[in-house]
């Protein structure tokens, strides 16, 4: 056995890890070896002192942050709205509730409007009123296509496209993908394929 | 032997709540020390300590008991959101591991008289061995603070949180072999930042 190897042992020597033959070998090296013994008491006491580090005791807080802390945790986050809403009573709520309503109809028609007036980044071709007539279609159908669009356009809301029905918004489209790479917001929009006149296998 | 934490983890899963308030109980000073022991700082042990035990509560019906699973889950849970901790706070910078030196009563201010005053009957606690206990506390915590963190947190888990090799390897996730070399490893290591300390004392 060598130093280094001796050296590998002084845990499992000290913790009583070594069979019988180990432990003569350990020894064999170390009664000789001036530089083993010496580095072998220092590894004692230096695990003395270590064993012998103070316990840090807790703050007289821990306690009651933690309460807090886990009484937190049991409730279920509240929505935001339904915290302010909460203290409210009555017509006070009632009448929140409505100026929200209204606040949000008029926010969507703005932001629809806006989209419709400048639409950035999307290549929109208008289908002439003939190619709306798909002729091998299956039946109508209503897909949901990831497009590019402009971040204002209100992706997930038909409730605004209800609105205006007259709009023009219905006839835009095939709407084709952008050329570029795909950096901007992906939405969902929701395209109408019109249903056909041919004649379909029974499937309306 | 029986578990009393994953006795106690099995009535929290069956939904007595009491149960985990005394699993607190029973693990908050050894997991503070843990992590105090750790980071090097006693002010973050704390918070860090009541999040795990927070982190614990909220994934109480994943955890599977068994035989000194409890202990391994815990410090398995403590070790993650130390070393999240540690890399946070090398992007902002060091921090001083006077901080960590056991000192409640008194300030870094105080005279020697003050020491004497306030000095208990305990011999062991008296002016002397006081500041001695002091000097020779801020060794050991430096010379932890310094091991590169795979060989300290296998070290402070052995030889102050006291598991056994089996429970380090598994909160560690090591194989028991390499957990072994590892420890004596990061002994050897401490005998050696230790040295000057030991030989002029
Ligand atoms: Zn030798």
């Amino acid at each position: 056995m060598n130093c280094l190897k001796a050296e590998e042992q002084f845990s499992a020597y000290l913790e009583d890890e070594l069979d019988y033959q180990a432990v003569k070998a350990f020894e064999a090296h170390l009664s000789p070896c001036e530089s083993c013994r010496r580095e072998f008491a220092l590894f004692r006491e230096s695990l003395d002192l270590l064993h012998q580090l103070p316990q840090i005791e807790l703050s007289t807080e821990f306690d009651i942050a933690l309460q807090v802390r886990l009484a937190d945790a049991q409730v279920e986050p509240i929505p935001f709205w339904q915290r302010v809403l909460r203290p409210l009573h009555g017509q006070t709520r009632l009448a929140l509730s409505g100026i929200a309503v209204l606040l949000v109809m008029v926010a969507g028609t703005y932001l629809y409007q806006r989209a419709l007036v400048k639409p950035k980044s999307v290549e929109i071709t208008v289908a002439p009123e003939t190619s709306r007539r798909v002729p091998f279609a299956e039946g109508r159908r209503v897909q949901w296509r990831r497009q590019q669009f402009p971040l204002a356009v209100p992706s997930r809301e038909p409730q605004s496209l209800v609105n205006f029905p007259e709009s023009s918004a219905f006839d835009l489209q095939p709407v084709r993908r952008s050329q570029q790479p795909q950096r901007l917001e992906q939405n969902y929009i929701l395209q109408t394929i019109n249903y056909t006149e041919a004649p379909t296998g029974g499937g309306l | 032997m029986p578990d009393l934490d994953d006795e106690l983890m099995k009535q929290c899963q069956q939904g007595d709540i009491e149960a985990f308030d005394l699993i607190v109980r029973r693990n908050q000073v050894p997991l503070v020390n843990f992590i105090a022991r750790f980071l090097g700082n006693p002010d973050a042990a704390e918070d860090l300590a009541q999040e795990t035990f927070v982190r614990m509560f909220k994934v109480i019906k994943r955890y599977k008991s068994g035989a000194a699973k409890f202990s391994t889950w815990m410090y398995h849970i403590a070790s993650n959101l130390c070393k999240n901790e540690l890399r946070n706070r090398g992007r902002r910078g060091r921090f001083f591991v006077d901080n960590v030196i056991t000192e409640p009563s008194l300030g870094p201010e105080s005279t020697k008289e003050d020491l004497i005053a306030t000095a208990p009957a305990d011999v062991s606690l008296q002016p002397g061995n006081q500041l001695e206990r002091k000097e020779r506390e801020h060794a050991v915590q430096s010379a932890i603070s310094e091991l590169p963190e795979r060989y300290r947190l296998p070290l402070i888990l052995r030889d102050l949180q006291e598991l056994s090799y089996e429970e380090i390897s598994e909160t560690l996730i090591l194989p028991l072999g390499t957990t072994k070399s590892r420890i004596n490893r990061a002994r050897l290591m401490l005998k050696d930042k230790l040295r000057s300390f030991v030989e002029s004392s």
